[in-house]
């Protein structure tokens, strides 16, 4: 199995996708590899060396699992929580949402039921309309060796949504 | 209350523990931006450890960093939001229809007993409700005032004998704030009812108003109907027409659901239809609902 030069993907869950269509005019921040499953991958492709905690497949089986069992203190959901949370105060810092969806987005992450909003989407997201704004990730800050991209302004309609 | 978030304001608690957050994220930037809470996130994270009980020794290991994590998120939701501000958020989420369906409250309309007459109970409804497919309306034309937030739910339910007799329970209610007013339901029958194209809820209920709708009028628009969502009529200038005409034979009983309010010459109607009721009763029979005697009309009327 080899990369698929034209495609990225990122595994995110449905509250974030659900935030950030409905507070951030569906402009969305992802985080993407150029594989889906690098484990898969020939053993020498550049790809192959995306770890677990970075490699779409092995994110989206966790969460899958985490929101089966409705394990609330799964770490990668312990971390979207956070991220919210901070980017509600931070969002709000900077005016960039009012204080009603400040706190909209505060009751959403504390409130959600698990199998509905918690469960993963796979983003496949054609590469070529993004080529000119992907920011390699330093290695440094990569989970593995493999390369890792982030797109801090993906519009909705820059990629396509998959729920297995 | 934690002695590192003592003395300080609401704003400083937050930006301070959202600073210690976000030591805990994946970040793809070379350099993290400093916080002017350095010191004190240190102080705090170090209160949590002790709070939680990690002991010194360990560096984070995973089990005692999801711990401490778990405790920050803790404590920034509760200083972030206080029950009133949640209750607020809660109700205008709900208004939207941007609400999980288990998180809405439900309640019964009167109009619902038309509903039990025809042997639909509370329980079928309750389970369309948090267990069903779900579709939330809401007007572009008439501002979304909280009486013309619709929600529609259906649930199939399979006959175990002749499949003739498996349909899907139809629900309609309005959105006030967190709270589903139930007004009625419908046993929409798939041989009764022409379903192979629907896709939705509202599907549903255009299908099965197609079937046992009676036409009617509203206002100065002659056009007849059988189904209005979501339109705003010009009212007649002379103030003896009807605002509504239903075009029923002398005797023929209906079951209507009227949700519309009237200002500015104009009629801003949410949703207008009108059940022949005995024709429906006679299906139903069919399908060996026992019908309890009807009333002569049920209209649920909002205005």
């Amino acid at each position: 199995m080899a990369t698929s030069a034209g495609l990225l993907y990122s595994t995110n869950v449905f509250l974030k996708h659900h935030i950030q269509q409905r507070y951030r005019k569906d402009v969305h921040y992802v985080w993407c590899s150029e594989a889906f499953d690098s484990g898969a991958l020939a053993r020498y492709t550049v790809g192959a060396g995306v770890p677990p905690t970075s490699n779409p497949v092995d994110i989206y089986r966790d969460l899958k699992e985490a929101v089966r069992r409705g394990d609330s203190h799964n770490a990668k959901i312990l971390e979207q929580k956070a991220s919210f949370l901070r980017l509600a105060v931070a969002w709000l810092d900077a005016r960039e949402i009012s204080q009603d969806e400040s706190d909209e987005i505060v009751y959403l992450v504390t409130n959600a039921p698990f199998i509905t909003y918690w469960r993963p989407l796979i983003y496949v997201i054609p590469r070529g309309p993004v080529e000119g704004r992907l920011e390699r990730v330093p290695a440094a800050r990569c989970a593995g060796l493999g390369p890792e991209y982030i797109i801090r302004d993906l519009k909705g309609t820059e990629f396509d949504l998959i729920e297995p | 209350m934690l002695k590192t978030l003592e003395g300080r304001n609401k704003s400083e608690i937050a930006s301070l523990l959202s600073a210690a957050a976000d030591r805990f994220l994946p970040s793809p930037d070379e350099s993290r931006e400093k916080s002017d809470f350095e010191s004190a996130v240190e102080s705090l994270l170090r209160e949590l450890r002790g709070k939680e009980k990690i002991p010194a020794d360990d560096a984070l290991s995973s089990r005692a960093r999801t711990t401490l994590l778990a405790a920050v998120v803790q404590e920034l939701r509760g200083w972030l939001l206080d029950q009133q501000r949640l209750t607020e958020a809660k109700a205008r989420l709900g208004q939207r229809g941007e609400l999980p369906p288990t998180q809405y409250r439900i309640q019964f309309e009167p109009s619902f007993g038309g509903a039990q007459r025809r042997g639909i109970t509370r329980s079928h409804a309750e389970d369309a409700l948090i267990n069903g497919q779900f579709q939330h309306l809401l007007p572009d034309i008439t501002g979304g005032g909280s009486s013309s937030a619709l929600s529609l739910y259906t649930k199939q339910h399979q006959s175990a004998g002749r499949a003739s007799d498996s349909f899907v329970l139809l629900v309609q209610a309005k959105r006030s704030n967190d709270v589903q007013l139930v007004t009625t339901a419908w046993r929409v029958y798939y041989s009764d009812n022409d379903l192979t194209n629907v896709a939705d809820p509202l599907d549903v209920l255009r299908a099965f108003v197609d079937r046992y709708g009676l036409t009617f009028t509203v206002g100065a628009d002659p056009q007849e109907r059988k189904f209005i969502l979501y339109e705003t009529i010009p009212l007649p200038k002379d103030a003896q027409t009807d605002l509504l005409k239903l075009h029923n034979k002398a005797g023929q009983k209906f079951e209507a659901s009227n949700l519309f309010r009237v200002r500015d010459g104009v009629a801003e109607v949410a949703i207008v239809y009108a059940i022949d009721i005995d024709r429906y009763a006679e299906d139903l029979r069919k399908h060996g609902v026992n019908v309890e005697p009807l009333p002569a009309n049920i209209v649920s009327v909002t205005r």
